[in-house]
């Protein structure tokens, strides 16, 4: 690891601060990832394996396939798993509906000054705490609400309507906290689309709307397939706005998880779910990443 | 095919005049180049043309009809950019038949179409191939096609061969002149080479800050420049300082140092006043030419001497004055070392009286 | 160039409606931080800095406010020099365990917060290092999930470098340490304090790792928040998600200063 091979030395980056020795500076943060990341997840993984004892944690050593044979044969538990990936590809496709018009504003406004305000917004409402947001979502959507109060008020309605606590309210909670993922991943792509070559299919003859759906969409695909698989992966491990917005009656992956821990103590089949849905989430992460590094013509 | 008439056209971007009140007429089946440097309004003027830039003031007219209202789709233009634009989620042929399928063809028709299009720009068998996989030059010849193959009124040239290596350029330069000229399309051509504006229009407009200072064929616009502008932008010019005695019809007289010279005069120019006269390089005379031709002379100090292969470049000192003049490298013709003393001179006609400032 | 208008009117109301689902909550929480009722209704109360005052006295959200502040910075300065060395590796290191080492060290945001936040938790109770429902414990797991976008954000910042200006450095006759001290990091400097910033906001709004880590008496903010909204809506909690906006945004226009943002959307 140590000796360079010549070849590497003809191919590697030139020449900077390259001792043949860098080592010791990815140690520190390797041996931490080993540590607390990598030991711990994989003995999560051991642990579901193991036969469930209410709230015991520790590993017997009696391997079996026990957990897993009992999420997909009872219906609570392969009910959450269908749940999560119904809420998943709705919110997806939602936050690419109402995102990708924001993505291409942003992309193609003739003011700079505008591109940048939306997107040091988009930014800001992409790391602002979740829960706080959630906070706004809540008053505005509860049965006492903001919008089931004014419409009361305005004598539109008499009883309130089912905003929140159901799977609307999920939905509606997840798109809020995942659509800046979906713009920002939109941004780009549309960016790096030529506004040439729009103009070329105008002047030979396409309306603005042709050229939207045969040059622009196609064109940024990447950047679609990117969003909505990233949308879809938050969406899917997302604990907190099920919690609240579902409050507990919509039972998701994460959920469920929390519930077999934090009320029955079964650690080994938590740790099943738990491994169910990072494969899930996984699975579309690993496929995020290829279109990615597709999108970016391999500079990722 | 169409003539196109701009007039008055201005555009304005806050207090900025990107383009004012230009106003030309281009012939039908004529190849007109905008040239100027950067910034001077040339790809603004072609953009308002094409339609994707809104005039603020003005009419455009193509054909006798008054696009100025119309988007680009309803104009019936065909616009080549200076990076192609070949969409590159389609092939080739994809890219030639986008047009087409637009115009409600059938699949036969656009199918020969597309094949006829390909052999005229000479990519036969490259239908599908992708924007990838094409060099410049041929994506060139694709994005010439692809506009071709809808038969538009007018052709529009966004410094079509500024992408390309200098070698390719030159064949280029030819190509799109020849099939301009086959198809006889009214053309507008924007660029900032004098070079391809020289040798591919019939007419030349020369754009600076925003309009256009001189419009003719390339030998008016080399041999009668209107401005120092255009004096200095097409080729080399010497411009002398000198005092104008008397202007008449298409002639003056002038004294430089304290010779008095003829030149040509096209303008106002106030008698007795300061004056520019423009003389280019190599319709400077020196020795025993200079002497042949019976005009008055100049004493002229050499400064340096440069040589340049087919030609020598001399580095002259009249009266404090600096000029340049070019000469054939044969070997009959005398040559100057520096500090040698030299008479110079010109013919009348070839010297060009423009007022000052 | 172009001004006649590329964006059709139906992508400029759907864009807004767009930014009105991301605008309106954060609207929404400051109303509630400054009403002068108990509750926000239609039309609002009034206006007054109560709940503000409140927040200052309050026993549960003011020590989470701190607590969460303490531990973002703990945790940002860890991952900060983590993270960095790590990218000076990742970027210059011909090593073939490169590309392994860059897909291990985005691997902790891959995973949902609740898996990793259940592995630490079994982890942690298994050894019996004394780290379940402890600071060090929780400060562990937000650097885990912060050194992504520290490493990320200087590894950005690293590969823009011109290496021939270092290179210039070492012919000048600087040492391979000097020149990357002296040259390199004056440089990359604004690329790390990016870096530095996002690690600061993603800890600080930490939630789900959080949720399985902290006990009653280490509560951070959006614990705090989240404990409330499950059985009540105080504006108390509202006026210190005011103090959270406020702190995001002045960070994200901060970022938003050290590195370009286009070259972050192109790259990201």
């Amino acid at each position: 690891m140590t000796e360079l091979t010549a070849e590497q030395i003809d191919t590697g980056p030139r020449s900077g601060w390259q001792a043949p020795n860098l080592w010791w500076l990815v140690l520190p943060a390797v041996l931490f990832l080993i540590l607390f990341f990598l030991i711990p997840v994989l003995s999560l993984f051991a642990t579901s394996f193991d036969k469930a004892f209410a709230g015991v944690i520790t590993f017997q050593g009696n391997l079996t396939w026990d957990n897993y044979e009992r999420i997909f044969t009872r219906a609570l538990y392969y009910k959450a798993i269908y749940k999560s990936v119904f809420l998943g590809v709705a919110v997806s496709l939602i936050c690419l509906v109402i995102g990708y018009p924001l993505a291409y504003v942003i992309a193609r406004t003739l003011r700079p000054g505008t591109a940048t305000l939306l997107t040091i917004l988009v930014l800001a409402s992409m790391q602002l705490d979740m829960v706080i947001r959630l906070y706004g979502m809540m008053v505005l959507m509860g049965d006492n609400g903001l919008i089931n109060n004014g419409l009361t008020a305005l004598g539109i309605i008499s009883e309130p309507l089912p905003l929140m606590y159901n799977d609307f309210g999920v939905v509606v909670g997840l798109v809020q906290v995942t659509l800046p993922f979906m713009i920002l991943s939109l941004i780009g792509a549309i960016k790096s689309i030529n506004p040439a070559l729009e103009e070329a299919a105008r002047s030979l003859g396409s309306s603005r709307w042709h050229v939207m759906r045969t040059i622009t969409w196609p064109l940024s695909l990447p950047g679609v397939y990117a969003g909505t698989l990233l949308v879809f992966a938050l969406a899917i491990s997302s604990y907190v706005v099920p919690a609240l917005m579902g409050g507990w009656k919509v039972i998701t992956l994460p959920i469920h998880i929390y519930q077999q821990i934090a009320e029955v103590g079964r650690w080994q089949f938590g740790a099943a779910v738990a491994v169910i849905l990072f494969l899930t989430s996984l699975f579309a992460m690993t496929i995020y990443i290829l279109a990615l590094r597709r999108n970016a013509g391999g500079r990722v | 095919m169409s003539d196109i008439r701009l007039e008055n056209l201005t555009k304005t971007y806050g207090h900025t005049h990107a383009v004012e009140a230009v106003t030309l007429k281009i012939e039908e089946g004529e190849f007109y180049a905008l040239l100027g440097p950067s910034g001077c309004g040339k790809s603004t003027t072609l953009r308002m043309v094409a339609g994707f830039v809104m005039p603020s003031m003005g009419r455009i007219w193509i054909g006798g009809q008054d696009v100025t209202p119309l988007p680009p789709e309803k104009r019936d233009i065909g616009i080549v950019f200076q990076n192609y634009a070949i969409f590159p989620h389609m092939n080739v042929a994809e890219n030639i038949a986008f047009g087409l399928k637009l115009r409600k063809q059938s699949r036969a028709q656009i199918e020969t179409s597309v094949k006829a299009a390909l052999d005229q720009v000479g990519l036969t068998g490259f239908g599908d191939r992708y924007q990838r996989n094409l060099s410049g030059g041929q994506q060139q010849r694709v994005a010439l096609a692809r506009v071709l193959v809808t038969k538009p009124r007018i052709l529009l040239l966004d410094e079509p061969l500024s992408a390309l290596d200098k070698a390719l350029r030159e064949e280029m330069k030819f190509w799109i002149k020849n099939l301009q000229q086959e198809l006889g399309i009214t053309t507008i051509y924007v660029t900032h080479d004098q070079d391809e504006a020289l040798t591919m229009s019939d007419r030349i407009g020369v754009m600076r800050a925003g309009h256009v200072e001189q419009s003719g064929t390339p030998r008016e616009i080399y041999e009668e420049p209107a401005t120092l502008f255009v004096t200095s932008f097409i080729g080399q010019s010497n411009v002398l300082d000198v005092t104008c005695l008397e202007a008449g019809e298409g002639r003056a007289t002038v004294r430089l140092a304290d010779t008095v010279l003829k030149a040509g005069l096209r303008h106002r120019v106030p008698v007795g006043a300061g004056a520019k006269l423009v003389i280019r390089p190599e319709n400077v005379l020196m020795g025993a030419e200079a002497e042949a031709t019976g005009v008055p002379l100049l004493e002229a100090r050499v400064l340096g001497e440069t040589y340049q292969g087919a030609m020598l470049r001399y580095r002259l000192d009249v009266a404090g004055q600096e000029l340049v003049a070019e000469r054939q490298n044969q070997m009959h013709l005398a040559c100057w070392e520096p500090g040698a003393t030299v008479k110079i001179g010109w013919t009348p006609e070839r010297a060009r009286l423009l007022p000052a400032g | 160039m172009s001004d006649v208008k590329p964006i059709p009117l139906t992508f400029r109301i759907i864009a807004g409606i767009a930014l009105l689902v991301l605008l309106v909550p954060v609207s929404i929480v400051v109303m509630a931080g400054f009403n002068s009722g108990e509750f926000l209704r239609f039309p609002p109360d009034g206006l007054s800095l109560r709940w503000i005052k409140e927040f200052f006295v309050s026993q549960t959200f003011l020590p989470a406010f701190k607590m969460s502040f303490g531990l973002a910075l703990a945790t940002t300065f860890v991952s900060t020099v983590l993270g960095t060395l790590a990218s000076v590796f990742l970027t210059r290191s011909t090593s073939r365990w490169r590309e392994m080492l860059r897909a291990l060290f985005i691997m902790p945001v891959i995973l949902p917060g609740v898996v990793l936040g259940l592995a630490l938790y079994v982890f942690y109770i298994w050894t019996d290092l004394g780290l379940a429902r402890s600071l060090p414990g929780l400060l562990i797991g937000h650097v885990l999930v912060t050194m992504p976008f520290v490493i990320a954000t200087v590894t950005a910042s690293l590969v823009d470098f011109d290496l021939s200006i270092e290179e210039a450095a070492r012919a000048l006759g600087a040492s391979p340490l000097q020149a990357f001290m002296k040259v390199t990091l004056p440089n990359i400097t604004p690329g790390i304090m990016a870096g530095t910033i996002f690690a600061f906001i993603v800890s600080f709004g930490q939630f789900e790792l959080t949720l399985f880590l902290s006990t009653p008496d280490l509560q951070t903010l959006p614990i705090a928040i989240y404990t409330s909204l499950r059985y009540a809506f105080e504006p108390t909690a509202a006026a210190a998600g005011i103090f959270a906006i406020f702190l995001v945004t002045v960070s994200t226009l901060l970022t938003s200063r050290l590195v370009n943002l286009k070259k972050l959307l192109r790259r990201h």
